[in-house]
């Protein structure tokens, strides 16, 4: 599979009241054409941001200090507003939020909002854009399109927000999806719904997505290659399989091992002693080392670099390399 | 004893050295107060204006009362350095001692406005129902006469004098806040820390003191800022119009009143006094918006 | 062990919205046994945080009747109240909103122990802040922190220390992780099971989330659009689940397993607005097995033989 997103070595920082705080600080990231790629890890870590920088839409406050985002080949970090607005967000990829409500307008039907979408995307006729978004509500399961249509977004429950968004989104055909925790405020059966509309969808578009959330079980249903993302910095990439049955990284062990299945007791959850470092002065070497059980003088030290230690498995630690 | 390692004493000592270290909330809001240019310009402008009242007889060069026939409508000079008015007083004395008055007024409207509108509001936003209804009813039936046009109906009946101006402004003043308190009430009502207190058998008036007033403490500051200027000038305005503070006092509002008669013989008596005003409003203005973004950075941003 | 401690009877709570009535508790009736935890699942808007408040009464309620340890205490007024708030304490879902951002931990933590009198003078008030910051996991230095200053996880742990301050029989525990990541949340829960235990508290856990019922739980209620449509013990009801909704709801959650996944579309549609519910089973738009009597008459919670109760006409 070709790859179509790469970012390589990217370097995001913040300006804050209590200084610069280093969000993202070398992350290396391959997508490949057609696979959901799952960015995960806790509050903070830098997986929203990395989203955000892919469609330039990071605050004011933000600095890209270094690196490359490769979209099809073109450095997306090298174009200005007016190019991405343009060619690329929506048209090319296209991003769904955490809070539907918050991305649809309160105040326009959701049809003019759709067919807005697609006025800034493409040059159809009045009528062909009326069957294409009918086609497209009806791809994501949504029952009586034609009242929906009619309908402001508060009449709406949240799930069905959540896959006008993606209706809308996929109306202007892009190659790319980024999904920021897009069932997090969701309920579990609604969920299971929208979980379903998008593996649909991935089997008759071929679309890419990335993935961000912090919801493992949500990974294992429907994404492929998962990267695992602690304080700014990714410290794993593997096949779904590989992260669930072989993790490598101490961090990604025991962020699988507190998450609550089906058959866990309390007594085994897994604990991570300390807390997820603040980004203003963020530990040396790798910054897992003071909350990680086998670290020792080098973690300490060095920062780990990634490193393929089976086929398509990368992480990156110190205690995990053989000289 | 308290654990192994460490005695009661120790740790009431440790606390004490940690508190003395920690930089404290207010002054986060200084350090973000500071930063903010206009903010500090305002809080400049009103420290010369409070200076000036505190030390108005040692910085006035003559005595505001003191007429004399011979030094009419004198253009400002070295000796008279914003002229002299109808009756040879000094204006730039006058407005010196103009600003005592002003800030005394102002003081006292926003005291009485606001204890009266921050305790309804509470009420009004924490009870709600039948209380709710008849202040806000109130509220809406003040609001819809124009402030001046109530106040001067007030003061009619009252009879001029400080006081009076006091009771007339305050008496439609404190619906802003009431009306601004009560909605925030109403966000803080819905908090979990309120419910969390009732669960640990908090009373409704301890909830008020304890929990609701000082969440809604810092909002009233700025309102307080920003109120003040409304005060002064409606009550420049009352003395203007002569139900106000009562000549000879010296008062901006009446000053301008005196010098309107001889605007084009002695422009400078009404100008000065009007540009006294403006400068007080603006830096009253300008402190309020300083605060309301150092107490909310949210706000702040675009 | 098997003593009730909280019984509640035909619980009613019902808000007059500009739409109509909403009937956002309707007649739930259960029972809390001393020791054990009695987890209660459903989704947003089943009435799940409502019905908590009720029983606490923090809500007034409209009809029916709760029992504490044997008194009823549906009506009895807040002065009257007290003695029985020093008695059950909830630590809320979000720690952000649950902590006065106006006051630092000590006086948090304080103000339970001087409403109900248990600590005058600063010292003992310190004594025993400090004893209960360490059972959290916290160190006596915390006692001046704002709550601003303290991570999600260390918040909630303050949260949880004002509920235990009276020394409460109950704790009410309302979605006491959701707004946490997963590994703090799996502090918390060891963290509140070693306390139990500690102290032979019992617990009242809601949650949306259904693992964690299942993690933490002795028996568990499912509550839908404001019923209770299933009871029964841990083991019965997820290995054996009666009620179609149950079993739909079970069957949605997502298994962090990647050779396990959700085959088809467990609960199709919507849950319908608690303004003018369905008639009959309020299940029954949703329901594969509807029959006519579904749609005409309200089936009511029927013990069945294993001990559980059920809510369905497929049972009765």
């Amino acid at each position: 599979m070709e790859t179509l997103l790469e970012i390589k070595d990217l370097k995001v920082s913040f300006d804050t009241e209590e200084g610069k705080v280093e969000a993202l600080d070398g992350v290396n990231l391959k997508v490949k054409e057609g696979e959901f790629h799952a960015l995960i890890g806790e509050t903070g870590c830098g997986k929203t941001v990395t989203g955000l920088t892919i469609l330039g839409l990071l605050d004011n406050n933000a600095k890209i200090e270094k690196g490359q985002v490769l979209y099809k080949g073109i450095d997306l970090l090298k174009l200005n507003e007016k190019q991405l607005q343009q060619q690329i967000r929506g048209k090319e990829i296209a991003m769904i939020f955490q809070d539907p409500s918050t991305s649809l307008d309160p105040i326009f039907t959701i049809k003019e909002q759709m067919f807005e979408a697609l006025d800034n995307n493409s040059d159809l006729t009045e009528e062909k854009k009326l069957n294409l978004i009918i086609e497209e509500l009806k791809k994501v399961k949504l029952p009586d399109v034609e009242e929906l249509l009619e309908k402001y977004p508060h009449q709406l429950s949240g799930g069905m927000k959540q896959r006008v968004m993606i209706a809308m989104m996929l109306s202007c055909r892009p190659s790319l999806l980024i999904a920021d925790e897009p069932t997090t405020a969701l309920d579990v059966s609604t969920q299971a719904q929208f979980l379903k509309v998008l593996e649909d969808l991935r089997k008759e578009t071929k679309i890419t997505a990335i993935y961000i959330t912090h919801n493992l079980a949500v990974v294992s249903e429907i994404c492929d290659t998962v990267s695992v993302m602690y304080a700014g910095r990714i410290v794993e990439t593997a096949s779904l399989r590989e992260i669930f049955k072989n993790p490598q990284h101490p961090y990604t062990y025991k962020l699988l091992h507190s998450v609550l299945g089906v058959e866990t007791k309390i007594e085994e959850l897994q604990e991570i002693p300390g807390s997820v470092p603040r980004l203003i002065n963020p530990p040396s070497g790798c910054r897992f080392h003071p909350r990680c059980e086998e670290a020792d003088e080098i973690c300490k030290i060095e920062v780990p670099r990634m490193v393929e230690i089976s086929s398509e498995h990368f992480v990156a630690c110190h205690k995990r390399v053989i000289e | 004893m308290i654990s192994e390692d460490i005695s009661y004493e120790q740790l009431k000592e440790e606390i004490r050295k940690l508190k003395r270290k920690r930089s404290s909330q207010a002054n986060l809001v200084w350090k973000r107060f500071t930063k903010n240019k206009l903010a500090l310009i305002g809080f400049i402008m009103v420290s010369i204006i409070i200076f000036m009242a505190i030390f108005a007889p040692l910085i006035a060069p003559y005595d505001p009362y003191k007429t004399s026939p011979l030094e009419r409508f004198k253009p400002p000079s070295k000796e008279h350095l914003l002229g002299t008015d109808a009756l040879g007083r000094d204006v730039f004395s006058r407005l010196i001692y103009g600003s005592r008055i002003a800030l005394e007024i102002g003081i006292l409207i926003v005291l009485f406005e606001g204890i009266i509108g921050i305790s309804l509001g509470l009420v009004s936003g924490y009870f709600g129902g039948i209380v709710d209804k008849l202040i806000m009813w109130l509220v809406d039936v003040l609001r819809s006469f124009p402030i001046v046009v109530l106040a001067l109906a007030i003061a009619g009946v009252l009879g001029q004098g400080i006081l009076n101006v006091v009771i007339a402004l305050g008496t439609v003043g404190w619906t802003s806040y009431a009306r601004m308190v009560r909605s925030k009430v109403l966000t803080i009502k819905e908090l979990e820390y309120i419910e969390a207190a009732k669960s640990i058998g908090e009373s409704n008036l301890a909830i008020i003191f304890r929990h609701v007033l000082p969440n809604v403490l810092s909002t009233a500051i700025v309102m307080v800022c920003l109120m003040m200027p409304t005060a002064l000038i409606a009550s420049a305005t009352l003395s203007f119009l002569g139900l106000g503070v009562q000549p000879p006092t010296a008062d901006w509002g009446s000053i301008i009143a005196e010098g309107r008669r001889y605007l084009l013989k002695a422009p400078w008596i009404s100008t000065s006094a009007g540009f006294f005003i403006m400068f007080t409003v603006l830096g009253f203005n300008f402190i309020g918006d300083g605060l309301r973004d150092a107490l909310d950075p949210t706000s702040r941003r675009n | 062990m098997n003593k009730e401690l909280i019984k509640v009877e035909m619980l009613r709570k019902y808000y007059h919205s500009s739409k109509g009535l909403l009937k956002a508790v309707d007649s739930v009736s259960f029972k809390i046994y001393r020791g054990e935890t009695f987890g209660l699942v459903g989704e947003s808007g089943c009435g799940k945080s409502t019905l908590i408040r009720t029983v606490l009464r923090l809500l007034k309620p409209s009809d029916g009747k709760i029992v504490f340890d044997g008194i009823d205490i549906t009506h009895l007024h807040e002065k009257e109240l007290k003695s029985f708030r020093k008695r059950m304490g909830i630590v809320f879902q979000d720690p952000h909103s649950s902590l006065n951002p106006r006051m630092t931990v000590f006086d948090i933590l304080s103000r339970p122990l001087k409403i109900h009198k248990l600590a005058k003078k600063h010292d003992e008030l310190m004594l025993k802040i400090v004893e209960i910051l360490k059972l959290m996991g916290l160190q006596a230095e915390h006692m001046i922190r704002f709550p601003h200053e303290l991570s999600g996880g260390q918040k909630q742990r303050v949260a949880i220390a004002r509920a235990l301050m009276v020394e409460p029989e109950i704790l009410f525990l309302d979605e006491p992780t959701s707004a946490l990541d997963v590994s703090v949340q799996a502090k918390i829960l060891k963290l509140l099971d070693s306390v139990k235990k500690q102290k032979n508290l019992t617990y009242f856990y809601i949650s949306h989330d259904i693992n964690l019922i299942r993690v933490v739980s002795d028996r568990i209620a499912v509550m839908y659009l404001g019923k209770i449509v299933e009871i029964g013990d841990k083991e019965t009801i997820f290995h054996k689940p009666l009620h179609p909704y149950t079993n739909g709801l079970f069957k949605s959650v997502p298994v962090p397993d990647p050779d396990v996944k959700i085959d088809k579309v467990p609960l199709e549609g919507e849950v319908p607005s608690p303004v003018n519910p369905p008639e009959g089973c309020r299940f029954h738009p949703r329901c594969e097995f509807a029959k006519d009597i579904c749609i005409k008459e309200e089936p009511v919670l029927k013990e069945m033989e294993d001990g559980r109760m059920v809510a369905c006409h497929l049972y009765q």
